[in-house]
C-alpha cells in the first residue's frame, strides 16, 4: 500500500514575531471555531481521495497549534483516525510554542496520538527572545519541556536560531550547550539562521540586500539611526507591531523544523527591548561570524551524539523526522487548512491563503465532526467535496518527468547523505550521469560536491551555497 | 496599395484644396517654421493651427499630430522633422496656403534643423510666458536669423498663473532684440489666440521668390523612407518646376532618378500633384533605396537641365557619440545587424560598422549625433526589433596624432595605440551657454569647472538672469551633464551648445580588469587629472555590479599597466535560501529557476560572469554624489 503524509496548517498564533512570514494571524475562538469547522469538513472530504493510503506521518504546523484550545486539536486527531488508515507506528508531531501549552493539555495532545512535539525556543537567553519578538522567555520553556516529557512526549524537537541581532559566537555557543544540557535532551534539534524575509518587521528594519559589504552597511545604517528620522521610524515599526490598534492585530507564530536553512541579510539592528524604546543599536552578526555559527553547530551537536541529516536538521540515531524526509524524498503528502501544500500522484498543489475565501468555500456543507462514525459519504457528498475541493486548491501542476528528477535532485541534496544514483536509476530509468554528468562534474571540481559509491552529496561548502549547487540541476 | 493611396486622398482633397492649387499664386503661399526652446509648446501650437484651419476635423487630431514615432510621444520631443500643408481663410478674404515645417527640438539634430529653416521664409518664436527666454530660444533665434528668416514671437501658456505675459515680451525685446509689443498672446493648449497667430503668419511672414522659369533647384530639408516607395525625398523649391517624369539629380551625391511622384503634404499623409513650382514645399519619390543618395541639405535639380551652382550651406553630418552595440544573446547578431540597416534607412545621420570585441563578441560600433540620438536608437532596436543589447559607455571622436605623422579618428577606446606611438591626442570641444537664474550661477560654475570647462563669459540678460559661456570638452558633457546641471539648478538651468572643433588634451586609457582579465568593452578614454578619480569610483561601481563567485574577484582600473585602483568582491560565502514551508516546493522550485534565469543575463568574461549593465557603469559614476 502506498504511503502518505498529512499536513494540518493552524494559522493562529498569540502574536506575530518580528521575523515571522508564515501564513498566521491571531483571531478570537469564535473565528477559531469556524475554522476548525471548515478545516474537519476538509479533512472529511480527502477520505476518498486518500483510501489507497496508509498514513505514516502527521504534522500540525502553524502558526502556533497549541496556541488554539487543545479540544479543537484532539477533535481533529479523531477525525483523522476515524477516517484515515494510520499506521500504528505513525509519528504524529505537533509545534508548540513555550507558555503556549500546559500540562493539561499537552497530555490531551499526547492521549489523542500525538506522539511527538516540537519546541520553538530560538534562543536561551531572554534578552534575545525579546529581540525576536518572542512571546515567551527560557523560564516559559523549561516548563513546556518539563511538562511535555512528564506528559509522556519521548520524541522532542527543539528550535533554535542562529544570528540574531546581538548574538556572538559565544552566545550561540552557549544555546546549543544550554539545549544539549537538558535532561533528557531532546531527540531532535532544527539549528537554522535567522532568516529575513519580505513583509516582516525585521525586513523593514534590515532592508532587502542580501549580500554585499555587511560593514560598512552596518556603518550607514548605524549612522543612519543616529539622525532622529531613520530612529523614530524604526521605533515606530517596532511599536506598530507590539500594540494592537495599528490594525494589525499582534500576533505569533512558530517556525517548524522544516524550514532548516536560511538566508539572511546582515544589516543593522533594531531595539533588544520589544516595548519599543531604543536602548542600543545591536547588529546582526555578520557573514563570517554568520557561517562560523553555523559550522560550530554541527561540531557541537556531534559531541552530544547528534549527526547532522539535512542542511539544518539534526537528530540522535534513529530520531530522524520522518515528516520531513518525505517531503526531501519526494513521498507523497496532503495538506489540510489554509495554505496548505500537497503532492499526490504527481501533483502539486495548495489551498488557498485567503481565510474568508477557504471558510466559505465550506459554508453549505454539513459539519462532519458530529459524525465521526460515519465512514463512508453517500455520493451527493463526494460530489458537494469535489466541488469545493477544487474551489480553495490552486496553482495545480503536473510533474512531468523532468520536472521530477530536477526535484529529486534539489530536494534530495539537501540531506546529507545526498542522492541515491540507483534510486535516480530506478525512477527514472536512466543513469544520472547521462543526465548531469557535466553539472556534477562540475560542482566536484569546484569542491561543491562529492561522490562516494551510490552516492552523490554536498560537501560542507556545498551546503553553505546549496542554492547555487541546486540551481544547476534545473533544466533550461 | 500606390493606387489606393492616391484615390483616398484625391477623395479627401478633391473639394476646396484642390482646386486653389490648380492656380498657383506665390503671393498667397506662405513657408514658416515654429522655433522654440524645449516644451515651450511648439508642437502643441502647431496642432491648433492645423486644427483652427481645418484641414482635419478634432476627432482625426490625435494629441500631436505633428509627431508619429511613439517615442517621440512618449518623451514629448520631435526628432523626426516634417512639414504640413494647411489652408487659410484669412480676414482679408483671401485663402493662403500654409506649409508649416516642424524642426527637431534638440540640440543633437542641430543640423537638421538649419536645413528645415532653409526650406522657410519665416518663423514663430514661440516662448513660454512663465519660463521667459532660455539658451534654446536664443540658439534657434538666432539660427533663423542666419538663415534670413523674418521673426515674429508668440508667447504661448498665458494660461498658466505664474504666466508673466509683459514680463516676457520685454524680455524677448531685451534679449533678443526683435519686435514683441504686439505678439500674440496664445494658449495652445486652450486653444485661445491661434486666429492672431494666424494672421501673423498671413502678415509678418513674406511670400516665397523665386523663378518657375529658371533651372530646378531645390532643397532637401528632410527624407523618410517608405518600403513601398522607397525614399520620399522634402523638398522646398527655390528655382525651376520639379515634375512628375523628369530626371531629378541630387548635386552632392551625384545620384539621378526618374521622378515617380511628386506632391504635398496633408497632415499624417501624402497628396500627390503634378508639378511643384517656385516657392512651394512638398516630396517627391524616384524609387530612390538608399536614403544615403538623398540626403538632408543636398540640392535636386535637373538632370537634362542643370542649374549653375548648389544650394549653399550642404554638409555631411558626422557622428559626434560613438558606442558599442551587442547583442546579449550573441546568436543574435544577425537581427542586430538587419535592424539597424532598416533603421538607417531612416536615418542618414546614423552610422555603424561591425567590430569584435574579446568580452561580448560580435557587435557593432555605432556612431550618433548626440547622446540622445543614441537613447533613441537603442531604444528603438530594444522596442521595435525585440531585441536585447548590451550597449558600451559612448565616447566622442578622439585625433590621435601618431609620432609617425599620421592622425587617425579614435572610435573604439580599445583602439589606441600604444603610448610610445601617440605623439599627442585632441578631443572634441563645445562652446556651451547655461541660462540659469542668478542664484545658482555658483553652483553651476562649480559643475563646468568639474568637468573642465574654460568660463569665457557672463552675460546678466536681467537682473536675475545671466547666460554663462564656457568652454567645454565634449566628453564631460555626453553623459550625465544634463541631469547635473538640472538637479544644481533644481530644474531652472537651460544649456545649448555646439561643437567648437578640436584641442590637444592630456588624454587616458583607463582599463578595467576584472580577476586579471582586461575587458575591451570597459575601457574608456578619460583627461589625466580625472583619472584616478574616475578609475576608483569605476571599481567601486563594478563591485556593485558583479555578483559574487565561488571565488574572490580583483577589480583593478590601470593606465598602461600601472594599476591605479582595486576593488574585491568577495568569494561567495552562503547561498541557502531554502524555506520550504509545510512542503511546499513550488516557492522553491520558482526561486531556483529564477536563480537560474538570472544567470543566463549574465556575460561569460574568462570565469566570471558579468550582468549587461555593468557595461554602462561608466556613466553611473557620479550617482549618488
Amino acid at each position: 500500500m502506498k504511503t502518505l503524509g498529512i499536513y494540518i496548517h493552524i494559522p493562529f498564533c498569540k502574536q506575530k514575531c518580528l521575523y515571522c512570514d508564515f501564513l498566521s494571524f491571531p483571531e478570537g475562538r469564535a473565528q477559531q471555531a469556524l475554522y476548525f469547522a471548515a478545516l474537519s469538513k476538509e479533512i472529511g472530504m480527502g477520505t476518498e481521495e486518500c483510501s489507497d493510503y496508509e498514513v505514516v506521518s502527521i504534522f500540525f504546523g502553524g502558526g502556533t497549534p497549541t496556541s488554539v484550545s487543545a479540544d479543537f486539536i484532539v477533535k481533529t486527531m479523531e477525525l483523522l483516525k476515524n477516517r484515515y488508515k494510520i499506521r500504528s507506528d505513525a509519528e504524529v508531531t505537533i509545534e508548540c510554542n513555550p507558555g503556549t501549552a500546559d500540562f493539561e493539555s499537552l497530555k490531551l495532545y499526547r492521549e489523542s496520538g500525538i506522539n511527538r512535539i516540537s519546541i520553538g525556543l530560538q534562543s536561551a537567553k531572554d534578552d534575545e527572545l525579546r529581540r525576536l519578538g518572542r512571546i515567551h522567555d527560557l523560564k516559559q520553556f523549561e516548563d513546556c519541556y518539563k511538562n511535555a516529557r512528564a506528559a509522556g512526549f519521548d520524541n522532542v524537537n527543539v528550535d533554535l536560531m542562529s544570528a540574531i541581532p546581538g548574538q556572538s559566537l559565544t552566545d550561540w555557543e552557549n544555546n546549543l550547550n544550554y539545549v544539549c544540557s537538558l535532561s533528557p535532551k531532546p531527540e531532535h534539534i532544527s539549528a537554522y539562521s535567522l532568516i529575513i524575509e519580505e513583509g516582516t518587521p525585521f525586513y523593514d528594519m534590515y532592508g532587502d540586500d542580501m549580500d554585499g559589504d555587511s560593514d560598512r552597511k552596518l556603518q550607514e545604517s548605524i549612522s543612519d539611526n543616529m539622525d532622529g528620522d531613520s530612529d523614530r521610524k524604526l521605533q515606530e515599526s517596532i511599536s506598530d507591531n507590539m500594540d494592537g490598534d495599528s490594525g494589525r492585530e499582534p500576533q505569533e507564530c512558530i517556525s517548524d523544523d522544516m524550514n532548516g536553512d536560511s538566508c539572511r541579510k546582515p544589516q543593522r539592528d533594531i531595539s533588544d527591548d520589544r516595548c519599543g524604546t531604543m536602548k542600543k543599536i545591536l547588529p546582526l552578526p555578520d557573514e563570517d561570524t554568520e557561517r562560523e555559527m553555523y559550522h560550530r553547530t554541527r561540531e557541537i551537536l556531534k559531541q552530544n551524539g547528534y549527526h547532522r541529516y539535512e542542511i539544518s536538521n539534526y537528530s540522535l540515531d534513529n530520531r530522524e523526522c520522518l515528516h520531513n524526509k518525505r517531503y526531501w524524498q519526494g513521498g507523497d503528502y496532503i495538506g489540510f487548512g489554509l495554505g496548505a501544500a500537497s503532492l499526490m500522484d504527481n501533483k502539486r498543489f495548495h489551498n488557498t491563503g485567503d481565510f474568508q475565501k477557504y471558510l466559505s468555500a465550506f459554508e453549505p456543507v454539513k459539519a462532519v465532526g458530529d459524525e465521526l462514525n460515519k465512514n463512508n459519504l453517500n455520493d451527493e457528498e463526494k460530489c458537494n467535496g469535489k466541488t469545493i475541493i477544487s474551489v480553495i486548491r490552486e496553482d495545480e501542476e503536473n510533474l512531468d518527468k523532468t520536472a521530477k528528477m530536477e526535484e529529486f535532485m534539489f530536494l534530495g541534496l539537501r540531506m546529507v547523505n545526498g542522492v541515491s544514483k540507483a534510486e535516480f536509476k530506478s525512477r527514472f530509468g536512466e543513469n544520472i550521469e547521462n543526465i548531469y554528468g557535466d553539472v556534477i562534474d562540475g560542482l566536484v571540481s569546484d569542491g561543491l560536491m562529492e561522490t562516494e559509491n551510490e552516492n552523490i552529496y554536498l560537501t560542507e561548502r556545498g551546503l553553505d551555497l546549496s542554492n547555487y549547487c541546486m540551481a544547476k540541476f534545473i533544466f533550461e | 496599395m500606390q493606387e489606393v493611396c492616391h484615390i483616398m486622398a484625391f477623395d479627401n482633397y478633391q473639394n476646396g484644396i484642390w482646386s486653389i492649387m490648380s492656380e498657383f499664386d506665390q503671393s498667397k503661399v506662405r513657408n514658416f517654421c515654429i522655433v522654440a526652446h524645449i516644451d515651450h509648446g511648439k508642437s502643441t501650437l502647431a496642432d491648433r493651427m492645423i486644427e483652427t484651419t481645418g484641414v482635419l476635423t478634432s476627432r482625426e487630431m490625435q494629441n500631436q499630430v505633428l509627431d508619429n514615432m511613439d517615442i517621440e510621444r512618449e518623451r514629448g520631443i520631435t526628432i523626426k522633422s516634417q512639414a504640413v500643408r494647411m489652408i487659410y481663410k484669412a480676414k482679408d478674404g483671401e485663402e493662403y496656403v500654409f506649409n508649416m515645417i516642424d524642426t527637431p527640438g534638440h540640440v543633437d539634430f542641430g543640423y537638421e534643423v538649419s536645413r528645415s529653416l532653409a526650406a522657410c521664409d519665416g518663423a514663430i518664436l514661440v516662448v513660454d510666458a512663465t519660463q521667459g527666454v532660455e539658451a534654446q530660444t536664443l540658439a534657434n533665434v538666432y539660427l533663423a536669423l542666419d538663415h534670413d528668416l523674418d521673426v515674429f514671437p508668440v508667447i504661448n501658456k498665458i494660461d498658466l498663473p505664474s504666466a508673466r505675459p509683459d514680463e516676457v515680451k520685454e524680455e524677448i525685446e531685451d534679449v533678443i532684440g526683435i519686435e514683441a509689443h504686439d505678439a500674440p498672446l496664445v494658449s495652445a493648449k486652450l486653444g485661445t489666440g491661434i486666429e492672431d497667430v494666424l494672421e501673423s503668419v498671413v502678415h509678418r511672414i513674406p511670400a516665397p521668390t523665386g523663378d518657375s522659369s529658371k533651372p530646378l533647384k531645390a532643397l532637401i530639408f528632410d527624407s523618410v523612407y517608405d518600403s513601398y516607395r522607397g525614399v520620399i525625398v522634402f523638398v522646398r523649391v527655390r528655382d525651376g518646376v520639379l515634375k512628375k517624369g523628369m530626371t531629378a539629380k541630387c548635386m552632392a551625391s551625384g545620384a539621378s532618378w526618374e521622378v515617380v511622384e511628386v506632391g504635398y503634404f496633408g497632415p499624417g499623409q501624402f497628396i500627390p500633384c503634378d508639378e511643384l513650382v517656385a516657392g512651394s514645399v512638398g516630396y517627391f519619390t524616384a524609387s530612390i533605396k538608399n536614403i544615403q543618395d538623398a540626403r538632408v541639405g543636398d540640392t535636386v535639380t535637373s538632370a537634362d537641365d542643370p542649374c549653375e551652382e548648389a544650394l549653399p550651406g550642404y554638409k555631411k553630418v558626422m557622428p559626434m557619440v560613438y558606442c558599442g552595440l551587442y547583442p546579449a544573446d550573441t546568436a543574435k547578431y544577425p537581427e542586430l545587424r538587419d535592424a539597424l540597416e532598416k533603421l538607417q534607412l531612416n536615418d542618414a545621420s546614423l552610422f555603424y560598422e561591425p567590430e569584435t570585441s574579446q568580452a561580448l563578441g560580435f557587435g557593432f560600433r555605432a556612431g550618433f549625433l548626440g547622446l540622445l540620438h543614441l537613447e533613441v536608437i537603442q531604444e528603438r532596436l530594444e522596442r521595435e526589433y525585440n531585441l536585447d543589447l548590451v550597449t558600451t559607455a559612448p565616447g566622442v571622436v578622439y585625433k590621435v596624432h601618431k609620432t609617425d605623422g599620421t592622425v587617425f579618428d579614435l572610435t573604439n577606446p580599445a583602439n589606441l595605440p600604444d603610448p610610445a606611438e601617440i605623439d599627442y591626442m585632441e578631443e572634441p570641444i563645445v562652446n556651451g551657454e547655461i541660462m540659469v537664474t542668478t542664484e545658482y550661477v555658483g553652483s553651476i560654475m562649480q559643475l563646468c569647472q568639474e568637468r573642465r570647462g574654460k568660463y569665457i563669459s557672463t552675460e546678466y540678460i536681467e537682473a536675475t538672469r545671466a547666460v554663462l559661456k564656457y568652454e567645454l570638452p565634449l566628453n564631460e558633457i555626453i553623459y550625465d551633464f544634463f541631469d547635473a546641471l538640472k538637479s544644481r539648478s533644481r530644474g531652472y538651468a537651460s544649456f545649448d551648445y555646439e561643437i567648437k572643433g578640436y584641442e590637444q588634451s592630456e588624454l587616458v586609457k583607463l582599463d578595467i580588469l576584472i580577476n586579471h582579465e582586461q575587458v575591451d568593452a570597459l575601457s574608456f578614454i578619460v583627461h589625466k587629472d580625472g583619472a584616478y578619480d574616475r578609475g576608483r569610483k569605476m571599481c567601486e561601481k563594478l563591485k556593485g555590479e558583479i555578483p559574487r563567485h565561488l571565488f574572490e574577484i580583483p577589480i583593478q582600473a590601470a593606465i598602461g599597466g600601472k594599476i591605479i585602483a582595486r576593488e574585491t568582491v568577495r568569494a561567495m560565502r552562503k547561498d541557502v535560501l531554502a524555506k520550504c514551508y509545510g512542503g511546499d516546493i513550488s516557492r522553491k522550485r520558482k526561486l531556483l529557476e529564477k536563480q537560474k534565469e538570472g544567470k543566463k543575463k549574465m556575460r561569460q568574461i574568462g570565469s566570471v560572469e558579468i550582468p549587461q549593465q555593468a557595461f554602462l557603469s561608466v556613466l553611473k559614476l557620479d550617482e549618488g554624489n
